[in-house]
């Protein structure tokens, strides 16, 4: 288990990819594996940078990493507002240029790229996202 | 990320390099709104060195295209933002987001500065 904590700032996602960068490295993902969970891990980062905590008040996140087994878990705690990942519509990804909403993709990339998302939230360990990969793609098992 | 900015006859090239993320999108959106504020609105993106972009940088690439192709012109004057050299990671974003069908891509710059 490692982990980093950094103010939930813009300036906080180099240091984050090159983290999880590190991580994959350490738990043995393959290249296109771990560009995947950086993307994903990116894209989650910034949703709590931009959502969980008041512009003017940013606080704290923590990421952290575990390899358990086939699976890289990623955490990422922060202490802000409740998100609710139902509030976010999912994209229409068929809509022609002039009727494509802008926003959304985030969380969309998110469960792509990941094989599990979980969110959790209660007032006293504030707000978990919970990302799995596993590193054997399912048609690889024996079975 | 860094931008380089190439100026020719009818077509301005913009080479992306490195990541764009929700800390350096705003920098993109800048340089593209400053090219389209001026009226030059037929712009090719090369992403040959463009390592990640995160749906902030895709928001970016989205509107600026509606920008670029929405101007109420005549067809001769019509603009539009084409895509050069898209990386295999970069496209895989591309395919997952369904941007594959909404931007024309080409498999050098020399192509898709052609193609205006």
């Amino acid at each position: 288990m490692d982990s980093i904590t950094l103010p939930a700032t813009l300036e906080a996602l180099a240091r984050i990819s090159a983290f999880i960068a590190d991580a994959a490295e350490r738990a043995g993902l393959d290249e296109q594996v771990a560009w995947q969970v950086q993307l994903a891990v990116d894209e989650a980062a910034t949703n709590v940078i931009q959502h969980a905590y008041a512009p003017d008040a940013p606080g704290e996140m923590t990421l952290s990493w575990r390899r358990e087994g086939d699976c890289f878990i990623v955490t990422l705690r922060d202490f802000g507002r409740q998100f609710d990942p139902g509030s976010i519509p999912p994209p229409d990804l068929s809509a022609p240029l002039g009727e494509r909403r802008a926003g959304g993709l985030g969380l969309y990339l998110i469960s792509r790229l990941m094989d599990e998302v979980r969110f959790d939230f209660n007032p006293q360990s504030g707000n978990v996202l919970t990302m799995t990969r596993r590193l054997t793609p399912p048609e690889a098992l024996s079975h | 990320m860094e931008i380089a900015h190439r100026q020719m006859n009818r077509v301005d090239l913009l080479e992306i390099a490195g990541r764009v993320d929700a800390a350096t999108a705003p920098q993109f959106k800048r340089q593209l709104d400053t090219l389209l504020d001026a009226g030059r609105n037929r712009i090719v993106l090369d992403l040959a060195k463009l390592e990640s972009i995160s749906s902030a940088g895709l928001r970016v690439l989205l509107e600026a295209r509606r920008r670029a192709r929405d101007w109420n012109l005549a067809e001769e004057e019509g603009g539009d933002i084409r895509i050069a050299n898209l990386p295999p990671r970069i496209k895989e974003v591309f395919d997952l987001t369904g941007f594959t069908t909404l931007f024309e891509l080409y498999d050098d710059t020399v192509e898709a500065a052609g193609s205006f």
